[in-house]
């Protein structure tokens, strides 16, 4: 059971023909334990430290009333002590070790991670893997940390009223039963009442080997890295109970809201269903929505914001690598004195002229693609943006490569196809939308 | 010393040490460059004395002045000069904040991205054409910032804090302005602003990444050259104590009252500058391993976030602990972020933590320049406030052998229980 399959990873040609020699002597490699535990490390001697990451796949995704938000509470829990370490040592050792740790949740992952010295790497490794299968469950750290999360909760979201406008766009395009309806932090009501054995069930349904991606960058020698995950997480079962996740999301159209917020300015969200790089059957489908809301940011930023000067912001978004179906998103604030609908009518006609006329757009077009080869070089500059990237392609099930195709791949679409993309998924009568009316803050 | 020889031995090529230069163009900027390899990019931060504390009374000047550059050129127009940024993924931005604007540019180094990066670049720090009808967008989208911030309690509470323990300094307005002052800045405004603070003599070039020394030598000569000589701005009055407490609370409809605590503070040549730095890393500093996010958070589960800073500022910043809590816990995190405080500068603490502090920034330090982003921070605080070369070099030595006792003295020193600012934004009381 704990054989090792050792694989390098064969990504010199792409990163070849993208970074110009310059990182053609790194390369990338892949190992998987025998109880199925992932491995990918990404070596970068800039500087003599490392930042491991450990990735599980569980998020909101998985979750559904009472108890969403659990993932997320799970992870303040993972702080909260093991068998070996009581609470709260584990930040405490890593600090006084140099290391800088936390950990995120998000729809479709959940991770953990230290940023320290190089001489410090067994550390990171041995006390990550002591709290994938040691937790212990204390009420009354629960109870304590319970009341953090809502005061998180209460930060992020209920005292910031564009957060909420994007809860609620969420709560609208997504079928309740399916995964994106609920928001990642949970629902209020949910935080309040579940109880330590959902928390334990959690645990142990969604943390084993073979649910994890261990991903290490910096100044590290992989073979190092396999052998101490090896001997760490090694002895480990493999849990059989975990399956690919049948769920969907279910994307919805045609919703609208009004939300009247204590707030000064107002502020206006449209979703369009669209698929995902994972869930598309034309994989080129989701870069060209991808190169669609980089020419529609860039564009409408120049002729709503800069020249008519009708809206002080514009947003326009697309998840290329969320796990399920997703939202193809525009939001704006309109300037002060300008109507919703005077910003929502210029915006459909810059995208019926995108729609009617590509060459509106070529120029853009090749500018986006110069910035996104240059990006692609700066994102090198931060091993944490590196592991990420790693960590969230490997942990929603598309595959590592896909950082080093992505330039390519939005490289070959061409105006046209832009058009064409927009004409089929920006239905204005379809769209969600959640419009905020500002009450004033008295 | 035979630890150094050690760490040499190991150390690949891409890691020799960081080795920064320094010289001043033959207009007066001083410049400070590291190169560094491994990535093929350049970055570049132009830091000008020339921020909200330099407003005079019209507040929010220096915050226009800094967004204006890059909307036109003697040359090109906004569009264009867009367009020449974005043709080679070139990255352009500016920032204003108190003690300097930043304008800054990150590239590839390959030819003739470079060169066409550096042309435009250069070309808008240097032959920057102020329009009207720039200036009145800009004002447009000022007043709707001022307008948003009025509706974020916690951009409300450090407006009032700012305003407190700044009093009538040149620290103490809102570096956007307000609607006031923002609508009586004319153009003349702006170009005189240039004219005296965006020259050579109130600059500070920072650059880092993989071109040689040569090569950073022409670019920040060139860049200099574009600009007047001038004058160094001189400098302000220090920020001096209050002589009295004062509790000030600011009506919001929120959910959580957030809560300001604390008081004038230090620049970065004050004398106890590395026991409070350590003092403060253990004190609120370092996240949930620090004192205060301890008795705050872990202990009894009142906050999401719970910490204290210095802001380290030219002619004195503050000091302050900030936090926010369900608005009828506010009292209890207040008395206990206060006696914790109080408990802190009173008495020395355990060789335990003081041990875990040093070790947490001692055995962490490669990270502070394990990317180009990081070193050009360090390289444009080091220059624009005149820290010595080795001040990142020699930092884990200054820290290594402070005593419990040079902290709690340090604290005791510069921390007054007495007049203390206790700011809060949020429910009625």
């Amino acid at each position: 059971m704990k054989a090792l399959i050792l694989l390098f990873f064969g990504l010199f040609h792409s990163l070849f023909a993208l970074a110009n020699n310059h990182l053609s002597n790194q390369g990338i490699t892949q190992a998987t334990l025998g109880n199925g535990l992932k491995i990918v490390v990404k070596v970068d001697q800039r500087a003599p430290v490392f930042i491991s990451q450990l990735w599980y796949k569980v998020g909101a995704s998985d979750e559904s009333r009472p108890t969403t938000g659990v993932s997320h509470m799970l992870e303040h829990m993972m702080f909260k002590g093991t068998r070996t370490y009581k609470s709260g040592e584990f930040s405490q050792i890593i600090a006084r070790n140099g290391g800088d740790e936390n950990a995120f949740t998000s729809k479709d992952f959940t991770a953990y991670y230290q940023k320290m010295h190089k001489s410090k790497l067994e550390l990171a490794i041995k006390m990550e893997a002591d709290r994938m299968r040691n937790l212990t469950f204390s009420n009354r750290e629960l109870t304590k940390e319970r009341q953090v999360v809502i005061e998180e909760r209460r930060m992020r979201v209920e005292d910031k009223p564009n957060s909420k406008v994007y809860e609620n766009l969420r709560l609208i395009s997504f079928d309740k039963k399916g995964a994106y309806h609920s928001p990642v932090i949970g629902f209020q009501q949910d935080i309040e009442t579940y109880s330590l054995n959902d928390l334990r069930v959690w645990y142990e349904k969604y943390y084993a080997p073979n649910n994890a991606t261990l991903v290490v960058v910096g100044d590290v020698n992989p073979v190092e890295v396999v052998a101490l995950a090896k001997q760490y997480f090694g002895d480990y079962a493999f849990n059989p109970n975990i399956k690919p996740s049948d769920r969907t999301a279910t994307t919805l159209k045609g919703n609208s809201k009004v939300l009247k917020l204590k707030a000064e300015l107002p502020f206006y969200v449209l979703s369009f269903p669209a698929p995902s790089l994972k869930t598309a059957t034309d994989k080129s489908t989701p870069y060209k929505l991808e190169m669609l809301a980089y020419v529609l940011d860039n564009g409408l930023s120049k002729s709503l914001i800069r020249n008519q000067q009708i809206a002080s912001s514009i947003g326009v978004g697309y998840r290329l690598y969320d796990k399920y179906d997703t939202l193809f998103t525009l939001s704006f604030i309109p300037a002060n004195g300008v109507s919703n609908d005077t910003v929502l009518k210029a915006i459909k006609t810059q995208v019926a002229e995108l729609i009617n006329n590509p060459d509106f757009i070529q120029g853009e077009l090749s500018r986006t693609k110069a910035q996104l080869e240059a990006d692609f070089i700066f994102e090198q500059d931060q091993i944490s943006t590196q592991s990420y990237y790693l960590g969230m392609l490997s942990t929603v099930g598309l595959g590592i490569d896909k950082m080093f195709t992505y330039v390519d791949n939005m490289n070959s679409i061409s105006a046209t196809e832009v058009s064409a993309i927009a004409k089929h998924y920006l239905n204005f009568d379809d769209a969600n939308s959640v419009e905020l009316i500002p009450q004033g803050v008295k | 010393m035979r630890f150094l020889v050690l760490l040499l031995l190991f150390a690949s090529s891409a890691q020799a040490k960081l080795d920064i230069q320094h010289w001043i163009t033959p207009e007066g900027a001083k410049v400070f460059f590291a190169q560094t390899k491994g990535l093929p990019i350049l970055d570049i931060a132009l830091n000008f004395d020339a921020a909200a504390s330099r407003d005079g009374d019209q507040f929010g000047l220096a915050s226009l002045s800094s967004t204006l550059l890059g909307t036109a050129t003697k040359y090109h127009n906004e569009e264009q000069i867009i367009n020449a940024f974005e043709a080679v993924g070139a990255q352009f931005s500016t920032s204003s904040l108190k003690d300097m604007s930043i304008v800054s540019l990150r590239t590839l180094t390959r030819q003739p991205i470079l060169k066409k990066s550096l042309d435009t670049f250069t070309e808008v720090i240097t032959q920057p054409s102020f329009k009207q009808k720039y200036l009145t967008r800009e004002k447009r989208q000022t007043l709707r910032s001022i307008e948003a911030g009025k509706q974020s309690p916690a951009n409300i509470a450090s407006l009032a804090f700012d305003k407190a323990v700044f009093v009538d300094h040149p620290y103490a307005h809102p570096k956007i302005g307000t609607q006031k002052s923002i609508n009586q800045i004319s153009l003349q405004d702006l170009e005189q602003y240039y004219q005296q603070f965006y020259v050579a003599k109130n600059l500070t070039i920072a650059l880092v990444g993989d071109i040689s020394k040569v090569k950073a030598k022409q670019i920040a000569r060139q860049i200099s050259h574009g600009l007047n000589v001038g004058q160094k701005a001189k400098a302000n009055s220090i920020v001096l104590p209050l002589d009295q407490p004062q509790t000030i609370h600011i009506e919001f409809p929120s959910k959580q009252t957030h809560l300001l605590i604390g008081q004038a503070g230090i620049n970065r040549s004050h004398p106890d500058y590395y026991p409070l730095y350590l003092g403060n890393h253990i004190f609120g500093g370092s996240g949930l391993t620090s004192i205060l996010s301890d008795e705050i958070r872990e202990k009894k589960g009142l906050a999401y976030s719970a910490y204290s800073y210095f802001t380290k500022m030219q002619s004195n910043g503050f000091f302050m602990m900030r936090m926010q809590t369900k608005n009828d816990q506010t009292n209890e995190a207040k008395n206990i972020a206060i006696e914790t405080l109080k408990s802190f500068r009173n008495n020395t603490i355990d060789t335990q933590k003081l041990q875990d502090g040093k070790d947490n920034i001692i055995g962490g330090f490669a990270l502070e320049t394990a990317s180009n982003a990081n070193i050009l921070t360090y390289l444009s605080i080091i220059g624009f406030y005149d820290l010595p070369l080795d001040y990142l070099s020699s930092f884990t030595d200054k820290i290594k052998d402070i005593s419990a006792e040079d902290i709690q003295k340090s604290y005791e020193r510069l921390i007054d229980m007495d007049k203390l600012i206790v700011l809060s934004v949020g429910a009625k009381k």
